[in-house]
């Protein structure tokens, strides 16, 4: 009986020791990711995005109310990629305009998100990009 | 009397020698089994890590050399105005001020293929790969400007896609694709 008793907590001990060690490793395993090359290029692209539609004068149209140039910018970029605008007002905290690429509303594999500040008649605005790929 | 009690101790004896070894081989299957695991998963990560390694490495070289493309002017800012048998260019870049590119420098780098192809993707970083850099305007699908090789839809090529505004006002995608 003791013997027997010796043994379970041997083989107790191994379990719990074989476990332990598995248990250590496989999360390593599981969630080890890098930075990958899409997330560079959807990060970069949203950026590069946000500064075209500033320098084109598309931000100062849509915070003025017509979206129309900024929309059919969005509607032009590369397939799959998705964005949505948001300007807000510094001093209220009023979002003053979104601006969304129509047909996305799946779900995003990669999100990426630039911000800037754009001063347009008397106001600051803050300028938010959020891009994604579905 | 004497022998029975003498066998039964040697059989006693035995016994647990037979046990002590059946649990010895049952640690060291054990053990062996958690060893080989831990390799085999050592070995999966080990290679996983390598292959990100690479992958990261050269989005990285791409991401820079689209970064001098599209946000810099090259060095020297005027590398443009320099004979082709120049070998002051440092770095190649197309825009006049970020996110702007310049015709003028898109168009002699476009005139650049035919003789400095080499010379302009080893100052971008790319020098051991085909390289191929495309402005078109955004929404069209017939190039501005192009320079390089295209790799023919090669499994191994790597794109990336950049937006800015040529310095008319109108937005492009600048294309570069490496393999």
């Amino acid at each position: 009986m003791a013997r027997g008793f010796i043994f379970t907590l041997d083989s107790l001990l191994a379990f719990g020791l074989a476990l332990a060690v598995l248990g250590l490793v496989i999360p390593f395993y599981d969630t080890t990711s890098f930075p990958n090359h899409e997330q560079l290029h959807v990060q970069r692209y949203t950026s590069d995005l946000l500064a075209v539609m500033q320098k084109t004068g598309q931000v100062r149209q849509a915070i003025s109310g017509d979206d129309s140039s900024m929309m059919g910018t969005l509607i032009q970029t590369s397939a799959g990629k998705c964005f949505v605008f948001k300007a807000v007002n510094a001093t209220s905290s009023a979002v003053v305009i979104t601006v969304a690429k129509p047909g996305c509303g799946g779900e995003p594999t990669v999100v990426a998100a630039a911000a800037s500040n754009e001063y347009y008649e008397g106001g600051f605005y803050r300028l938010e990009l959020m891009g994604w790929v579905q | 009397m004497e022998t029975s009690r003498s066998d039964r101790r040697r059989t006693k004896a035995a016994s647990r020698g037979q046990m002590w070894i059946i649990d010895a081989m049952v640690s060291g299957t054990f053990i062996t089994l958690i060893l080989f695991m831990m390799l085999g998963t050592q070995g999966q990560l080990s290679d996983k890590y390598v292959q990100a390694d690479s992958e990261i490495t050269f989005s990285n070289t791409l991401l820079m050399a689209s970064d001098s493309l599209v946000l810099t002017p090259g060095r020297p800012a005027n590398w443009d105005l320099l004979s082709e048998n120049s070998t002051r260019l440092e770095s190649v870049g197309i825009a006049s001020s970020p996110n702007v590119i310049s015709s003028a420098k898109a168009l002699r780098l476009q005139q650049l293929n035919a003789t400095n192809y080499t010379e302009i993707k080893t100052a971008m970083g790319l020098g051991a790969v085909n390289t191929s850099i495309e402005v078109t305007l955004l929404g069209d699908s017939v190039p501005l400007y192009s320079f390089g090789k295209k790799s023919g839809g090669s499994a191994r090529s790597t794109v990336f896609e950049r937006v800015a505004v040529l310095d008319d006002g109108r937005p492009v995608i600048l294309r570069i694709e490496v393999g």
